[in-house]
């Protein structure tokens, strides 16, 4: 279906925020171009699509039938993952699911079976894999300067709770709690790092912003690896202040150590809104052009899908897991310890 | 590297914090502490590292998960401490001859803010044409009674061996 030279026509299945970094990256892109977008709300997707000079539909099935669609990024809240993936395969569309791949190790499998049943791309939106720096530290730990890795410490906190108690975020029966909303990102950072699958997680959770909440806004999540290596996931939404986010990358080696603390770019400013760190050169940006240009050569057949479907279901596995652990308080055990 | 990590000029500083409430009540504890030198990470780093967290979270009843390599020299935990802070702490032994932090830290989360404590500061970074080196200066805080960590440090070797929750105090 698809021709090299020409660019992929992509579909974008939900028009919220994370589709608009999508559709940014979309436009400085000449290997892929926006087709068509699709949202519940027609009203909102024909918006978008007047936007973005691209069709717009009120439905999914509208979006998988435009013969020009080669190709989709479903974008949509997390517990319509497994079915709206199972329908683009099932189109005979190259699929880049949004995180997490499915709510359920079961329905990851099951799209990973029917994508590999259809021949067609499967690659999970893992964006922070497509970093400027989470790439210069899988650099140095390829390059065997710290030797062999055996912690990773990785912190991402900030202090934006999602809005409204009926955001679907803030439901865990909706978006399978913390661990698998944010908490893959930090999984599958860990595990590409270490180099290994984790064998185990226990996880300790907070309440951050309110005692109501029903998901854990702070989450902490111990990982263990075959080798006895070991990493410390930390990822927040209820810090405060909340204008204020503090990231950590941390890797310790046999040999030595990468860090990667809050001030890295290198702008520290003091203003009437506090003391931050500013970024500098649309890193941001970046990162969804990189992702986007991987799961392009994937769909074309000319690289692997990054990152692998097996490390997505790992994440997921994981993130079920230490939903697990904050409910029992205990250790999950995953797969079998060293 | 015989300088006290508690009584580091900036953890004195980050602790009167926690006890005055500056950034509301205390949420989580994180500390990292990596050097270079003999072996056994926890018997060398592991009394300073539960010091540092005592001195932090107070005296406290933790459940807490440990892992540690074969040969001892990284070891990790988290904890989840009676008055539900969240304590993690990773303590790396590298290879080499001379006994020398890499790194030290301790960040303090609270409910209304958070410290980050470079436990190997104030130093300042001078560079030359010959290379670059830290050079650390300041007043040490008075040093306090060091406690015994035996029953932790023994809590999170079995929790590390075993694979399981372990309860303990420090």
């Amino acid at each position: 279906m698809t021709e090299q030279g020409t660019p992929l026509g992509i579909g974008i299945v939900g028009v919220g925020g994370i589709a608009l970094s999508h559709m940014a990256a979309l436009r400085s892109m000449t290997s892929a171009r926006l087709i068509a977008v699709c949202d519940v709300d027609a009203a909102r997707a024909a918006e978008v699509a007047h936007v973005e000079r691209c069709a717009g539909y009120g439905s999914a099935e509208e979006l998988f039938a435009d013969p020009a669609v080669e190709a989709v990024i479903v974008c949509t809240p997390n517990m319509t993952h497994e079915q709206l993936g199972m329908q683009a395969l099932a189109a005979g569309l190259h699929l880049l699911m949004e995180k997490p791949l499915a709510m359920t190790p079961a329905g990851a499998r099951s799209l990973a079976a029917k994508a590999a049943e259809q021949g067609r791309a499967l690659a999970v939106g893992h964006s922070h894999r497509f970093t400027d720096q989470s790439a210069a530290i899988r650099a140095v730990i390829d390059s065997g300067e710290i030797g062999t890795p055996r912690f990773v410490r990785i912190a991402m906190n900030g202090g934006w709770i999602w809005p409204g108690w009926q955001s679907w975020v803030l439901n865990p029966t909706l978006s399978g709690g913390h661990s698998l909303h944010n908490g893959v990102h930090l999984v599958d950072l860990a595990s590409w790092w270490i180099g290994e699958p984790a064998t185990s997680v226990y996880s300790v959770g907070q309440h951050a912003t309110s005692e109501a909440l029903e998901i854990s806004d702070y989450l902490v999540m111990e990982l263990g690896f075959a080798s006895g290596a070991s990493a410390v996931c930390e990822i927040s939404r209820g810090e405060r202040p909340r204008g204020a986010s503090y990231l950590e990358l941390t890797v310790v080696g046999t040999e030595g150590v990468i860090s990667r603390e809050w001030d890295a770019e290198g702008v520290m400013a003091w203003t009437d809104a506090g003391l931050t760190a500013w970024g500098v050169d649309g890193a941001a940006e970046r990162t969804f052009v990189n992702e986007l240009e991987a799961f392009v050569a994937a769909s074309r057949g000319t690289a692997e899908v990054v990152p692998p479907v097996s490390a997505a279901i790992h994440a997921v596995e994981i993130a079920a897991a230490s939903e697990d652990s904050l409910r029992t308080a205990q250790t999950i055990d995953i797969g079998v310890r060293a | 590297m015989t300088a006290s990590l508690v009584s580091q000029p900036g953890f004195v500083r980050a602790r009167a914090a926690v006890r005055a409430a500056e950034i509301g009540l205390l949420r989580a504890v994180a500390v990292d502490i990596v050097a270079s030198g003999e072996a056994d990470a926890l018997r060398v780093l592991g009394p300073a590292a539960i010091e540092i967290i005592r001195e932090a979270t107070g005296p406290a009843s933790i459940d807490l998960q440990a892992h540690a390599t074969a040969d001892g020299r990284a070891v990790t935990f988290l904890g989840r401490a009676d008055h539900a802070v969240a304590v993690s702490a990773h303590l790396s032994a590298l290879a080499g001859e001379h006994r020398e932090y890499l790194r030290a830290a301790v960040r303090l989360v609270g409910t209304h803010g958070s410290v980050l404590v470079d436990l190997l500061g104030p130093m300042l970074d001078v560079r030359t044409a010959a290379g670059a080196v830290r050079v650390p200066f300041g007043v040490s805080g008075a040093e306090g009674d060091p406690r015994d960590a035996t029953e932790t440090l023994s809590a999170i070797t079995e929790s590390a061996r075993s694979g399981r929750n372990i309860t303990t105090t420090w």
